[in-house]
């Protein structure tokens, strides 16, 4: 009796963190939800396979424990977004004498000028660094505008991430935003693809950058 | 000393020249250069380098681009293939602007904004755009400084047609409105549109659907008008969508904005 009382517990747990691993997919831009569930389902598919392995609660516990541990690293789903920061590394007049750029007279526009992802290769396990330098153009008679920034993780046209959007209030000139992703450590092999976004009201831009994963 | 026949010029010589002299005549404009006005390829591209610097867009590789380029090359030879002309390289651009939006610079570059390619419910739609747009290429807008005041030329299909010329701000340039131009380019958009095969109802429905509210982007009556006296009669051309103008529509929804 116990032990069906048990199994019932088991596979409701399993369901649950099946859930919010989907969810945590789907949105993909909350690290913590993103990390929470990539443990919470961790455990849950090492406490169901211990628990069928062993038939008895005690594997579940040892299952669940050894799963919890690896789906916390394990899978773009619960890929996180670390050491964000921006700066400012062009005024508006340094942008000016760059790129010739005059003010605009209607609506605030962004243009990127680079996105960069480094290293070129990583291992699994390790840590890539993302970086997009962008133009904000703002209207006379503005100081600043909300801008959005964010990356999207791409491999053979499939969305892997949307990596955590930033919103930040932004003046005139260059800015630099920059990022971590740990690759996980079951990664497969080949050349993923970031694509960089910055908007600003209507005014949008991309760019893309790529980094290849090899074991 | 050689002289040349009129036999050698060949028929869209004759009539490239007889149009540069009724220009010349009309508007007291300089005479054509390669098919543009005095002064209209080095005007455009000084706005060509500017927007290229300060805008952002979509790379001529891109699906977007190469299919809005493909539809007005389609859609221009088809018109020019019944006139002299046909020598007016098309370039058409495409902004990563989520407001419906385009215009042309002149010597054949028309830009169009994402937000415009979404506006268009059909591929109809989308080729009046375009029409109207090289319609004020058609019809010589270019022509004359004062619509070049430091590289400000702009026409644009979504702008507010006011009874005088007007200025509007699209991005550090100005967009130069004329609701007389505006009308003429809607004329040669509607005989573009008969020649390519497309609806060219299209073109009223596009001017009926401009979105209201803002200062630039308002339904004036008379060029609807306009627009209902010159389509009313004719019959509908009853164009599908392609397969193509349906991937690039789930393209830019899939794309769009940062959510």
């Amino acid at each position: 009796m116990s032990r069906t009382l048990d199994r019932n517990t088991i596979i409701a747990v399993a369901l649950c963190a099946t859930f919010f691993t989907g969810c945590a997919t789907q949105q993909g831009n909350d690290q913590l939800k993103g990390a929470g569930a990539g443990l919470l389902g961790g455990a849950a598919l090492g406490c169901l396979t211990g628990f069928i392995a062993s038939g008895h609660a005690s594997g579940c516990a040892t299952g669940a424990a050894i799963g919890a541990a690896t789906g916390a690293v394990v899978g773009w789903g619960a890929v996180r977004l670390s050491q964000y920061q921006a700066e400012q590394v062009r005024s508006a007049q340094d942008d000016q004498r760059l790129y010739g750029l005059s003010k605009p007279v209607d609506s605030t526009q962004v243009k990127i000028r680079k996105g960069t992802a480094t290293p070129n290769t990583v291992r699994p396990g390790e840590t890539v660094r993302v970086a997009t330098d962008y133009s904000v153009i703002l209207p006379q008679n503005m100081q600043s505008a909300p801008v959005s920034e964010g990356w999207t993780l791409k491999k053979d046209g499939k969305v892997l991430a949307d990596l955590p959007q930033q919103n930040n209030q932004r003046t005139s000139g260059g800015w630099s935003a920059d990022a971590s992703i740990p690759i996980p450590t079951n990664a497969q092999p080949g050349t993923y693809v970031i694509e960089h976004k910055v908007q600003a009201g209507t005014s949008y831009d991309t760019d893309d950058s790529f980094f290849i994963v090899s074991r | 000393m050689r002289f040349i026949h009129a036999s050698s010029l060949g028929l869209g010589s004759l009539a490239g020249l007889l149009i540069a002299g009724l220009l010349y005549s009309v508007t007291g404009l300089a005479a054509l250069d390669h098919g543009f006005c005095a002064g209209e390829q080095p005007r455009a591209r000084a706005a060509l380098q500017r927007i290229e610097r300060e805008w952002p867009l979509r790379g001529s590789g891109d699906r977007v681009t190469r299919f809005v380029q493909s539809l007005g090359d389609r859609i221009a030879q088809r018109y020019e293939g019944g006139q002299s002309g046909g020598t007016i390289p098309w370039r058409f651009a495409l902004v990563r602007n989520l407001a419906p939006n385009a215009f042309s610079v002149g010597a054949g570059h028309v830009f169009v904004t994402d937000g415009a390619v979404s506006f268009a419910r059909t591929e109809s739609e989308l080729a009046a755009i375009l029409a109207h747009e090289m319609g004020h290429q058609l019809a010589g807008h270019f022509c004359g400084s004062r619509y070049y005041d430091e590289s400000r030329s702009w026409f644009d299909i979504f702008s507010s047609p006011k009874v005088e010329r007007d200025e509007v701000g699209v991005g550090s340039l100005n967009q130069v409105i004329d609701p007389v131009k505006e009308q003429q380019a809607d004329q040669y958009a509607v005989s573009i549109l008969r020649a390519a095969g497309y609806d060219p109802r299209a073109m009223l429905d596009v001017a009926r659907r401009l979105p209201a509210g803002e200062a630039t982007h308002l339904v004036d009556p008379r060029r609807i008008q306009a627009l209902q006296r010159l389509v009313g009669d004719l019959p509908p051309a009853g164009h599908r969508d392609s397969p193509d103008f349906q991937a690039i529509k789930s393209i830019l929804d899939r794309e769009g904005a940062l959510r």
